[in-house]
């Protein structure tokens, strides 16, 4: 499976995800909450509280954003090789923990202070590999885009 | 002598069958709902709840709190896995139960469907808003749920499924609560295996605290609070039975100064409570713990007999003999049996089993101790033990017995006790509440909640029960259920429920489902196939023709509860019985009782049930049947003093017992104390226990040297009802403390109360 899009991380809001082809579909993941619009076009929130699984995930690629090492090392083993221009960081659940169910391993590739590159790796064989082509570095998200992007939603809508 | 012989062979007889079943392993009940009243209205719905106990009564929920409960809950898996207590064990998100899952129901997709895929199928454009939502899934954060089967299951049906169990059978999601759920190998009700099941849990917590020093683990299940109603009973009944014992045997060394009538009265209560328990084991097969926490309180009446016997034989000239006193006494002691035994009877009509046992056990008991006085003490107590008594014990009973003596006095003195009874009475509330009947330690209750909070919060008293005919109507039942019930929760009516329609589909729901998705994928297979080639899915054929519609359910409901996929569900479905199909719906968060009893109305064989407000309505109705039996037993009680007394000594005779029943309610009510069914029954014992001793003074009236006899004998007789009583009325189980605080004042009452028929009588003498 291909896919096609844009990522926004905002340290101060979260991670907004969206996707142009093959489907249209925007995923926000902030701190509270976890909303995704398809092609309904309206805004719903993934009770991914009850799926511990999926909600391990999220908060994962959080921490991996957002660089809180505090998280990575209660969950993770880290490895790390490279150099400062060119680097590679590798996350293996630690053994018992619940990441270590589906996960085998999420690799980060940055090049400088840009993320261009995170392979998810599970147990099931399944791979995911997600390529940051250009990133751009903005000391902050514009107010009126982040309002766009992070949108708020009312506590009772959830995705059946 | 003849008849002493034939009560000692009877006594031996039944003491006999008692040590045989002894032998053979009997054990008193200490299920507190052996003591409530079997459903009667809904024979359905009792044998489902028999069933549903029995089903569920080994399930037990372990509740690891800690900042990393994962190495706990493996420690503790462990330790329950290599234990003989435990049947089968599993933790929340086990990959073992997942893949049990997996096997059991990923050939069943298609036949199940998830509400959200059912919607999608059933509305305008189906097959686009099923690929639409197959889209979401797939790209979004939740793919990681799509599991390894993509290319058999290329709609995503499985995990849809899959995922709408996670939200009814986990917890909240907390990742510092882990649960555990077992399955007992042995019975909760069995002593033996409650005692192995708390050390366990003691040295769980233990061997917890010592890997996490922080981490707590908390359990619930019937078996925690069987334990917890068990081990209180068995303690209170330790107490009662030998603070009564002790005081009785104190008082009566205290008045006869030589043991020999403290071991006749113990003689006389022993042969009471051994023929109570071998009748009512062989009447009605069981005896419930409570019943001889009872039969502790029944020390109190029977020993009355052997008080008065003994209080005349004490106060009796020299040269009489035990045989000349039984026959002195015996018409008072064998009426007051007869009366007591009359308000026994009254219990015995109440519909509450306990209740039954108790009358059983309560009127078998009094008749041979009573038997054993007047048979059994002449022939041990030929003349009077001790010295002479001293004039200062008889004084107080004297002085009262003179105060009653004028009749002006006393008509005033009854008269103003009866305006402040009804005073008081006119207080009165009644709280029928059947928690006040079990009342677990609040420390329980607390933990029970913790972990019943985590685990979803499924209040075991709030319920829908389903009944039908047939089984394939049953299931229909469920889903018919479950959509009402969906509606019902986005209206807020309540939090949640569990119900087995997600996991149990009727050929109907399956052939319906199999339907509209073939329907579906079929209009315009071009277009389907062109967009799960878009999403990167196989669009071959052989996964879609895998879904073609086909007959039939796609298991049985046999070969589901015979897997492990039923376990922690399994108790819900009652199926087939002699008096039809049930099943149950547990709830979570019931806001609108009113909204989920008129939702449910019209769903014929659907019912919701509110055991709380059931029984408190049960209980009152209880305590109105109670009531009216103790005015039969009044009137019981007068009609045969009158046979003896006349019409107007039969109301001077039954004076001192109504006026002590009205001002005992008049005060509790006056301070404020809500009355229940026990308070009323409380009041049968007061009538029973307390008719005898106006009639001691009225037979005392025809040789009046008696009436110290008969005070000494009423006043002993108090101090020992009170005794044992007044020791029930401290008890932490309400059934007991309701019951002995009306019997402790009550027959204080009747003591002050006891001579003023001498004051109405005397004009028919005269």
């Amino acid at each position: 499976l291909a896919s096609r899009g844009r990522i926004v991380f905002s340290p101060a809001k979260g991670i907004h995800r969206q996707i142009e082809s093959p489907v249209s579909l925007e995923l926000v993941i902030t701190p509270q909450d976890i909303l995704q619009r398809g092609a309904d076009q309206k805004w719903k929130r993934i009770p991914a509280g009850r799926h511990p699984e999926a909600r391990m995930m999220i908060e994962s690629f959080l921490s991996i954003f957002s660089g809180d090492t505090g998280r990575w090392t209660a969950e993770f083993d880290l490895f790390f090789e490279g150099t400062p221009e060119k680097w590679s960081l590798g996350l293996a659940p630690r053994k018992g923990r619940p990441a270590a169910r589906r996960l085998r391993r999420i690799t980060a590739r940055g090049a400088g202070p840009a993320l261009t590159a995170l392979v998810v790796e599970e147990t099931s064989g399944a791979r995911t590999e997600t390529a940051f082509g250009a990133p751009k570095l903005l000391p902050a998200v514009p107010q009126d885009e982040a309002a766009k992007l992070f949108p708020t939603l009312a506590p009772e809508k959830e995705l059946p | 002598v003849k008849r002493a012989v034939l009560l000692a062979a009877a006594v031996a007889g039944l003491a006999a069958f008692l040590a045989v079943r002894l032998v053979r392993g009997f054990q008193p009940d200490t299920d507190i709902l052996a003591l409530l009243p079997a459903e009667n209205r809904d024979p359905l719905l009792a044998r489902a709840t028999e069933i549903f106990l029995r089903r569920s009564g080994g399930s037990l929920i372990f509740l690891v709190e800690a900042d990393d409960p994962a190495p706990a809950v493996d420690a503790l898996t462990e330790s329950m896995k290599s234990s003989s207590l435990f049947k089968s064990v599993w933790k929340e998100g086990d990959p073992a139960k997942e893949a049990a899952f997996r096997d059991f129901y990923f050939p069943a997709r298609a036949a199940m469907l998830s509400a959200g895929d059912r919607d999608a199928l059933r509305g305008p454009d189906p097959a686009k808003r099923l690929l639409d939502r197959v889209a979401e899934r797939l790209y979004g954060p939740l793919a990681v749920l799509a599991g390894d089967k993509l290319a058999e299951d290329p709609l995503l049906l499985f995990p849809s499924l899959a995922s709408t169990w996670l939200d009814l059978v986990d917890g909240a999601g907390d990742p510092r609560r882990a649960l555990v759920f077992a399955e007992l190998a042995g019975d909760a009700f069995d002593a033996r295996v409650q005692d192995q099941a708390v050390a366990w849990m003691r040295d769980a917590g233990i061997r917890l605290a010592a890997l996490k020093p922080k981490a707590t683990l908390s359990w619930t299940g019937l078996l925690p609070f069987a334990h917890a109603e068990r081990t209180r009973i068995q303690r209170e009944t330790g107490w009662l039975s030998a603070g009564s014992v002790f005081g009785i045997a104190f008082l009566m060394l205290l008045v006869f100064r030589s043991p020999k009538p403290l071991l006749l009265g113990f003689l006389s209560v022993g042969a009471g409570l051994l023929a109570g328990t071998a009748v009512t084991l062989a009447a009605l097969g069981r005896v419930h713990a409570v019943t001889f926490a009872f039969g502790s309180s029944l020390i109190g009446s029977a020993v009355d007999y052997a008080m008065y016997w003994l209080a005349h034989r004490r106060l009796a000239p020299t040269e009489e003999t035990g045989e000349g006193i039984s026959a002195r006494i015996g018409v008072a002691l064998t009426l007051s049996a007869a009366t007591t035994a009359l308000s026994y009877v009254a219990l015995g009509f109440t519909p509450l089993p306990g209740l039954r046992q108790m009358a059983v056990f309560s009127s078998v008991g009094l008749m041979t101790a009573l038997a054993a006085v007047l048979w059994w003490f002449p022939f041990f107590l030929r003349r009077t033990p001790g010295g002479s008594l001293s004039p200062r014990w008889l004084a107080p009973m004297e002085a009262l017995r003179r105060f009653w003596s004028d009749r002006r006095r006393a008509a005033v003195a009854a008269a103003l006790c009866a305006v402040l009874g009804l005073a008081g009475l006119s207080r009165i509330r009644f709280d029928d509440n059947p928690r006040r009947f079990n009342h677990p330690p609040q420390a329980r209750l607390d933990e029970d909640a913790r972990v019943r909070k985590a685990s979803g919060g499924l209040d075991p008293s709030k319920f829908v029960f389903l009944q039908a005919s047939t089984e394939e109507e049953l299931l229909r039942l469920q889903e018919s259920a479950q959509d009402r019930l969906s509606v019902l929760k986005s209206s807020g009516a309540l939090d949640g429920f569990r119900c087995l329609a997600p996991f149990l589909p009727s050929a109907a729901r399956a052939a319906e489902n199999r339907k509209l998705l073939s329907q579906a994928l079929g209009s315009d297979p071009k277009t389907v196939a062109r967009r799960l080639t878009e999403l990167g899915l196989p669009a071959g054929g052989a996964a879609l023709q895998a879904l073609a519609p086909d007959a039939g359910r796609p298991f049985t409901v046999e070969s589901w509860l015979s897997t492990s996929v039923s376990e922690g569900l399994r108790a819900l479905w009652i199926g087939g019985t002699p008096d039809g199909f049930g099943a149950f719906v547990f709830l979570e968060g019931v806001h609108d009782a009113d909204a989920l009893r008129r939702g449910m109305e019209d769903l014929p064989g659907a019912r919701y049930h509110d055991r709380v407000s059931e029984y408190r309505d049960l209980f009152a109705r209880y305590r109105r049947i109670a009531s009216g039996l103790l005015a039969v037993a009044y009137a019981a009680i007068f009609l045969l003093l009158a046979g003896r007394y006349g019409l107007r000594g039969g109301m001077a005779v039954v004076l001192p017992v109504l006026l002590a029943a009205l001002v005992t309610f008049g005060l509790l009510s006056a301070v404020g104390v809500p009355f229940n069914l026990m308070h009323v029954l409380g009041l049968v014992l007061v009538l029973g226990m307390s008719a005898d001793y106006a009639i001691f003074y009225v037979e005392s009236a025809r040789h009046p040297e008696a009436f110290p006899a008969a005070g000494l004998g009423i006043a002993l007789s108090v101090a020992s009802t009170m005794l044992s009583f007044g020791l029930s009325g401290l008890s932490g189980t309400p059934l007991l403390q309701s019951l002995g605080m009306v019997v402790a004042l009550g027959m204080l009452f009747a003591l002050v109360f006891s001579p003023a028929p001498l004051a109405f009588l005397e004009e028919r003498r005269g």
